[in-house]
């Protein structure tokens, strides 16, 4: 369930403000400004379903005025909410305000608990802490942003929490266009949700997504007045495991900006002349150049810069959450964020003459960056776009742990990419046909010297592009002996007398960004003997990680299975002699619209191989081909755990003779195949 | 109407009668113990099928011994015989002609276990079907006498699977299909004078008396004079392939002379049809065009399924033509896949023998020996001629001084 105080924090990082004000304890206690409509709502109304919390109000309004300053901006917010049981009380103890100080001030005009009907007013009294919390200081990103946390005494199961505040300014780097999203429900009931906006602008458009809303006109005090209200607003249940532009919750879009063209304007603005003449750029450049071998190389190299060489560190406070630095400052400094290290590494290509754009995209919405209005905040992002040779690159100046040539390189699918002052400065779809984005190679060698004695299981795994990088992430930042523990866990949870023989050892091709990790293992009581047979288990884990069903089957939204990749699996099983082994040896596959599944089993020569191979052929299963996909993956599963069995020939009579019979017969065959 | 017919004579398969001197039918062998195996790991869901496959198993069983008592129960003629009186649209017991037939019916399958002096050995190869229905494929061989292929036909009678039509693979025929063509012509001919202007009426009755004897000499068994009496047949029946058939088994009683013209006398009437290309080829065979009898034994394949003596003979037929590498190529691959077929090492010992290749020959003989605990009557290869070089062999005085 989605708390309401973590969603105004959200809709407060999209929608900046103003000029910094210094206020006493960083906020002010204020009444509700007139210019709000008081919107009523029913104390007694019985919740419908046995949840934690019940909102009876989720209250937005806005005053958005583009013929003055930035700072007028003013976003009103109110929420009542009855706390019915303890865990609803846990979660909602504590209210969480966030706003950034550096061009927002927060107006705290109520805060109201209501028992049995009678109301407290807390608003003057309630204890507020302060917190720069940076959240995401963890990646390294400083954003300024300050949450107040109201923390009211007194608060019961039963009780309703009604309170009110206003954040006033907005980022100034949006200039006086407005825009924004608002959600339209939640995963709990609402039983009246209200959204209003006041405008001196004409240019507001709207877009409902995930339900047809169009917001009532109306002109209040010379004012356009935008208005929307639901009521008995149903709970949404996500299916979870979707991606982002099939989310199920519906909102509703506002955007001055009238196409994505007028977006890439705004931006086109912030990264237009910045240092492309600067000496140190232009001497990097010319270092980066004597050293690579061909266009192609030099371009890699200066990603590999950027990449290394410029420590990622997001200073967005203001206006530079927007804004990038010139890259003669980010050379200076040896840091910078995603759109200083894009601008820095587009100003490296172009010095020597190599079309390259920063790119805005969306992290979060990816693929559903296209449903919405056009507007700056739809994206969170910048990498850098390259036209090298007829094709489109899509470079991250902020990935680390990439080697190889240009098209070896790990990428993400963001979907679609605003091409900051690109010829085609509408959005742009990344990649119209999804390269592979991870392939895997996996030999597994199980050799056995006698049926009664352990075997040795020998793994070798390649794994390329974006599987290659995390690997080189793994080996890098944890030690061998703690990925020996990983590995050693992971086999032991099919093989109970797995011992590790050795430590994983690993070869990283960074010319062809390839990275190898080799494994030894022993298991002991590999064998099962009943009677005058032998088994022995074969696990294909090859695709545990991959394939998986979805937690919730009966889905509404489809099924996200991850970027389209492939892996190969081939295993060898050396017997420790010539056995009888019946086997059908035709090639099976099981084919979907979301997946290829083809395997094989061969023996000859006392060596069992089973190959196979999976293809994604797609990043989401379709809410139709969802039935497909699950019966294949029954299907699938069949061939990952399987028993084989042999004769054993020291107790079948004439076997041994027959193994020597079938040898001959093989030498005098020659190799004839029908 | 048995339709067994000699089918690319194996060389070597004669020393079956042979060498053997005894063999434990009972003992498991290697396929078996496989073939148990893989029952383990069969899923529930096939339990179904066990009932289905069981008896057919037992079926190719009481076939093999010749339980006549046993496969009388097995048989249940009313669905033919219901299916004979809706197409002719008779009732058969009323007829005194057909009524001997009806009760032939329930003679013609435990006869099947038997041609001449000799009990044919019945194979199950594959089954398929539910708790109601099954079908099964079982092949019959007799080294001499050819091969046959017929699918069984079972449905649950009064709570027991019982046979209720097959199909002979080799004639693309049921065995209702063929009554009904059969008894249809008895009926005509029976009513024939009835119908028949006063002028035809002699020719009517001349028709009728070399058809009775037709009848009479199939019943009697007598290939002389089965095929005197088809050559007596009016044209419009010697042309239909129930008849010419029958001559043609009847032919491959006699002689080859004999067995050659009736397949001749085919080809030259339906050579044209595919259906009969398994009938004719042994006529290919003989005349040396092994591309055809190649081209014929892999359709009948796809037909049939794995079979080890299709490899077989088509492992001969590369020998035939001195393509060494496949025909130890497809021994190779029965041997592999089904390991307890025994005529595949026989055909090995035979042309290891003749190669020279003693020391192989006597690997074979090991594996006769070991797996299958075939007890080797020694002497054979001291009185046969076709084993000189290899009694005097070093290999072959070693595996009698070490098995003896």
């Amino acid at each position: 369930m989605l708390s309401m105080w973590k969603y105004a924090a959200v809709l407060l990082l999209t929608w900046h403000a103003v000029q910094a004000e210094t206020l006493n304890n960083g906020y002010v206690v204020d009444s509700t400004p007139n210019w709000v409509v008081e919107r009523q709502y029913d104390l007694d109304r019985p919740p419908e379903d046995a949840l934690a919390v019940q909102y009876l109000l989720v209250d937005q309004q806005h005053r958005l005025l583009s013929k003055v300053s930035t700072a007028a901006s003013r976003y009103f917010y109110r929420f009542a909410i009855r706390l019915l049981n303890r865990a609803g009380l846990a979660a909602n103890s504590q209210l969480e305000i966030s706003f950034n100080p550096a061009y927002q001030t927060l107006h705290l005009h109520s805060l109201k608990v209501i028992r049995n009907g009678v109301a407290r007013e807390l608003a003057g009294s309630v204890y507020v802490r302060m917190v720069q919390q940076e959240e995401q200081l963890a990646s390294d990103i400083h954003d300024g942003v300050v949450t107040a946390v109201l923390i009211p005494e007194d608060i019961r199961v039963g009780d309703v929490i009604d309170y009110s505040y206003t954040i006033e300014g907005r980022n100034p780097i949006f200039g006086s266009n407005h825009f924004g999203t608002s959600r339209l429900n939640f995963s709990a009931p609402i039983d009246k949700l209200g959204l209003r906006i006041l405008t001196d602008s004409s240019r507001f458009r709207f877009r409902s997504v995930g339900v047809e809303l169009e917001p009532e006109r109306h002109r209040v005090q010379g004012l356009r007045e935008y208005a929307l209200l639901r009521t008995n607003v149903a709970n949404v249940i996500d299916d979870g495991e979707t991606s982002p532009e099939y989310s199920p919750f519906a909102w509703i879009d506002f955007s001055e900006y009238d196409s994505w063209e007028a977006v890439n304007k705004w931006a086109a603005e912030l990264y237009s002349g910045l240092g492309m003449d600067s000496e140190k750029v232009v001497a990097l450049a010319r270092k980066l150049r004597r050293q690579s071998s061909s266009d192609a190389d030099y371009i890699t190299r200066a990603l590999f810069f950027v990449q290394n060489e410029i420590r990622y560190l997001g200073l967005e406070l203001g206006e530079n959450s927007h804004r990038p630095r010139e890259p003669r400052e980010v050379l200076n400094k040896r840091y910078g964020d995603c759109k200083d290290k894009s601008l820095l590494l587009a100003t490296l290509l172009r010095q020597q003459g190599i079309r390259a754009w920063p790119a805005l995209v969306s992290t979060n919405s990816r693929y559903g960056v296209e449903r919405g209005l056009p507007s700056p905040g739809a994206f969170d992002h910048v990498i850098t776009m390259v036209e090298f040779k007829g094709k489109s690159y899509w470079l991250d100046g902020t990935r680390l742990y990439q080697a190889g040539g240009l098209d070896d390189l790990g990428f993400s699918d963001y979907g679609f990419a605003l091409v900051v002052g690109h010829g085609n400065a509408s959005l742009q779809r990344m990649y119209p046909e999804p390269p592979l984005a991870s392939r895997v190679d996996i030999t597994e060698e199980i050799i056995a010297s006698d049926f009664n004695e352990p075997v040795i299981l020998k793994v070798k795994t390649e794994y390329h592009r974006n599987a290659a990088e995390v690997q080189r992430f793994q080996f890098q930042n944890m030690s061998l002996e703690s990925i020996k523990r990983n590995f050693l866990e992971y086999y032991g949870r099919f093989y109970s007398d797995i011992s590790v023989v050795g430590v994983p050892a690993y070869k990283d091709d960074i010319r062809r960004n390839r990275f190898t990790v080799s494994e030894t293992y022993r298991i002991d009581n590999y064998w099962k003997q009943k009677d005058s047979l032998i088994y022995n288990k074969i696990y294909n884990l090859s695709y545990l990680e991959t394939l998986k069903k979805p937690q919730v089957r009966q889905r509404t939204t489809p099924y996200y299975l991850g970027a389209p990749r492939k892996i190969t699996s081939v295993l060898h099983l050396r017997y420790p002699r010539n056995v009888i082994l019946k086997l059908d040896e035709n090639p099976v596959s099981i084919e979907n619209p979301t997946l290829r599944y083809v395997y094989q089993d061969q023996y000859s020569d006392g060596v069992y191989t089973h190959t196979s191979s999976l293809s994604l052929k797609q990043k989401d299963v379709a809410l139709g081909d969802m039935r497909s996909y699950l019966d294949s993956l029954d299907e699938i599963r069949k061939d990952w755990e399987y028993t084989l069995t042999v004769a054993n020939p020291d107790v079948v009579p004439g076997y041994s003779e027959l193994l020597d019979l079938k040898a001959r017969l093989k030498v005098l065959s020659g190799g004839y195949h029908e | 109407m048995n339709s067994r017919y000699p089918l690319i004579r194996l060389p070597v398969i004669a020393l079956l009668g042979i060498v053997i001197v005894g063999c434990s039918a009972n003992r498991s062998t290697v396929q078996d113990i496989e073939q148990n195996a893989q029952a383990d790991i069969v899923s529930s869901s096939q339990d179904n099928l066990r009932d289905g496959e069981s008896v057919c198993k037992a079926i190719a069983r009481e076939l093999s011994v010749g339980d006549r008592q046993a496969l009388n129960d097995r048989f249940d003629t009313r669905f033919v015989i219901a299916r004979i009186e809706s197409e002719i649209e008779i009732n058969i017991y009323t007829k005194k002609d057909l009524r001997s037939f009806a009760h032939g019916l329930n003679a013609i399958m435990p006869g099947m276990s038997v041609v001449g002096e000799e009990q044919l050995r019945w194979d199950m190869l594959h089954g398929s079907g539910d708790g109601e229905s099954y079908s099964c494929l079982v092949r019959t061989s007799l080294h001499e006498e050819g091969v046959s292929y017929v699918e069984f036909e079972l449905r649950k009678v009064d709570g027991e699977l019982r046979v209720v039509d097959w199909y002979d693979l080799l004639r693309e025929s049921r065995i209702s299909d063929l009554s009904v063509i059969f008894l249809r012509d008895i009926n005509d001919m029976a009513t024939a004078h009835l119908t028949a202007m006063p002028y035809q009426r002699n020719r009517v009755q001349q028709e009728q008396r070399r058809f009775l004897e037709f009848l009479k000499a199939t019943k009697s068994g007598d290939p002389k004079r089965v095929l005197a009496a088809y050559d007596g047949l009016p044209p419009r029946f010697k042309q239909k392939p129930l008849y010419m058939l029958i001559a043609l088994n009847m032919a491959s009683m006699l002689d080859n002379g004999h067995y050659m013209r009736a397949l001749r006398n085919l080809e030259r009437r339906f050579g044209a049809e595919s259906r009969y290309g398994m009938l004719l080829v042994d006529l290919y065979y003989e005349e040396k065009q092994y591309h055809k009898v190649d081209r014929v034994l892999r359709k009948f394949k796809q037909q049939v399924g794995e079979d080890p003596l299709l490899d077989l003979l088509l492992a001969s037929l590369e020998l035939e033509q001195g393509n060494m590498e496949a025909f130890y190529a497809y021994c190779l691959r029965i041997v592999d896949g089904n390991p307890n077929y025994l005529d595949t090492y026989w055909v090995l010992f035979d042309q290891f023998v003749a190669d020279g290749k003693y020391p192989d020959a006597v690997l074979v003989l090991n594996v006769l020996k070991n797996m299958f605990e075939i007890t080797l009557n020694k002497d054979v290869f001291v009185s046969e001629e076709k084993y000189r070089g290899f009694r005097k062999s070093a290999a072959f005085r070693d595996w009698r001084a070490g098995s003896s």
